[in-house]
């Protein structure tokens, strides 16, 4: 496609969304006209089937690759195991290179690519060990993960496949991990600090998964919203403290937090973001019970009024889902 | 022109980035500024607490003994000297130690303090582990210097009187 064949795509893409959005034109419509160039149900399952044998063979092949490392791994001399690891990866990485070429073999090509993907860092450390740097340190774990997260990032511009995306934010998030802690290596980090970095994380996620989303990368989207909602109202509910060290802040800021979360599921339709809201307002619950009301009420009472209260809330969040998520998505 | 999705892109990779320069802010820039004066001597082991200062100097009282007829027994302390120019410790002998004249006082004379971290904030593994940071630390005026590792058994013993 040239420049002029984009343009006009663009155009018409962003017409279509403003009828969509208008209402003037509805999915089945617009799903009509793919009509001929959807699978039949019987390709669609062979596809399917092929998938899984793929990512079966994939998994086996990691297994193997894992037993075989483990088996000879002391009796092996450092090359022989950068040999067996980083060659491992590189082979695997170069025959999904060459399958996804081929017309016919790009779906084989993922398992391969899987394959060198899970082998990398495992080459990279064992590399690093060869060269002098400790792979199991502050330094040698920053130097794998920026390593990790070059190979994946140009892999995904080359390849073009969301395949490499859960690694390169995983391989992003290790560096900044690895790097912060390499930062306070010889220096006394702040109080809860660990707390604050998850949040950040959280809300980088968070962030992304919205980027996703714009960009419909919608594999990715679920993910992101999940462990980005996990690390947000994870840190937050840490950062509340336990009696008697409670932080009066975030203590009150704790419940808001959590409507603000159900209100985000509804607006972004995400079942992944009602989920952990839910999980976390029934924590919250239970913390509040065995904080304030165990000793007043007794724990026999206090557990049957936390219960009650989950259950509402467990009620809440399915009619949630059934009325504003699942028949608006 | 500035494209819808790009500030959400532009918050989940600089957010990251600005708590990494905060960190490099937090950590190097105090330090940069200001540098601890005084050097000190601490002692390490099971033994430590037998180690005290008296009229100045270090001395290592005898540990008292566990039965009625046993002689009191010598304490296994190791002496160190930190040297807060090259940020380091040396072992060093207890005659070798008697050479120097203590400050007991727990904050140095420019304002520093040898003191342990026990408390470990919390962090949900693979997500935000922290690593380990216990340890003993020389802090003050923004600066913290990791001095050892340990932190159970480690005596600060006095700052090394210029």
């Amino acid at each position: 496609m040239n420049g002029t064949d984009n343009n006009r795509t663009d155009q018409v893409l962003s017409e279509l969304s403003a009828l969509i959005e208008s209402g003037q034109i509805d999915k089945r419509q617009i799903l009509e006209l793919f009509k001929d160039k959807q699978p039949t149900e019987a390709e669609q399952s062979k596809v399917n089937l092929q998938t899984l044998f793929y990512v079966l063979g994939a998994f086996i092949v990691i297994v193997g690759i894992v037993v075989l490392i483990y088996q000879f791994w002391e009796d092996m001399d450092q090359i022989a195991k950068v040999l067996l690891t980083l060659g491992s990866a590189i082979s695997a990485y170069s025959i999904g290179y060459y399958l996804h070429n081929q017309e016919k073999t790009k779906e084989l090509s993922l398992a391969f690519l899987t394959i060198s993907l899970v082998t990398y860092p495992i080459g990279i450390g064992t590399t690093l060990d060869l060269v002098g740097v400790s792979a199991m340190e502050m330094g040698g774990l920053t130097i794998i993960g920026a390593t990790l997260f070059i190979i994946y990032f140009a892999s995904y511009f080359a390849f073009k496949t969301w395949l490499f995306l859960p690694f390169v934010v995983a391989a992003g998030s290790s560096v900044f991990i690895t790097f912060t802690n390499l930062l306070f290596e010889n220096a006394l980090e702040p109080k809860h600090f660990n707390e604050y970095r998850g949040l950040v994380l959280g809300i980088a996620y968070i962030a992304l998964g919205y980027y996703f989303s714009l960009v419909r990368k919608p594999s990715m989207v679920s993910i992101m919203y999940f462990l980005g909602f996990i690390l947000f109202l994870g840190a937050s509910i840490v950062l509340t403290g336990f009696k008697p060290n409670i932080n009066l802040f975030w203590q009150f800021a704790y419940p808001f937090l959590l409507v603000l979360t159900f209100y985000i599921s509804v607006l972004l339709k995400s079942k992944e973001i009602l989920i952990v809201g839910t999980i976390f307002t029934f924590a919250e619950i239970l913390k509040l019970t065995s904080e304030y009301f165990s000793r007043s009420l007794g724990w026999p009472i206090a557990l049957i009024i936390a219960g009650l209260v989950i259950m509402g809330v467990g009620y809440f969040s399915f009619e949630v889902n059934k009325r504003l998520i699942k028949q608006h998505s | 022109m500035f494209k819808k999705e790009t500030l959400p892109l532009i918050v989940g990779i600089g957010l990251p980035l600005l708590l990494i320069a905060y960190v490099a802010a937090t950590v190097y820039l105090p330090s940069l500024f200001n540098k601890p004066l005084y050097d000190f001597i601490y002692a390490t082991g099971y033994d430590s607490r037998y180690a005290t200062v008296e009229n100045q100097t270090v001395k290592l009282n005898q540990k008292p003994s566990y039965y009625p007829n046993e002689a009191s027994r010598s304490p296994e302390v190791d002496l160190y000297f930190y040297d807060v120019s090259r940020e380091s410790s040396k072992l060093i002998s207890l005659e070798e130690v008697q050479t120097y004249k203590l400050d007991p006082s727990e904050k140095s004379p420019d304002g520093y303090v040898v003191s342990n971290d026990r408390d470990r904030s919390y962090s949900f593994f693979p997500f935000f582990y922290g690593g380990s940071d216990r340890g003993t630390y020389l802090t003050g005026h923004g600066v913290s210097k990791r001095v050892s590792e340990k932190y159970y058994d480690l005596k600060f013993l006095g700052w090394v009187k210029k």
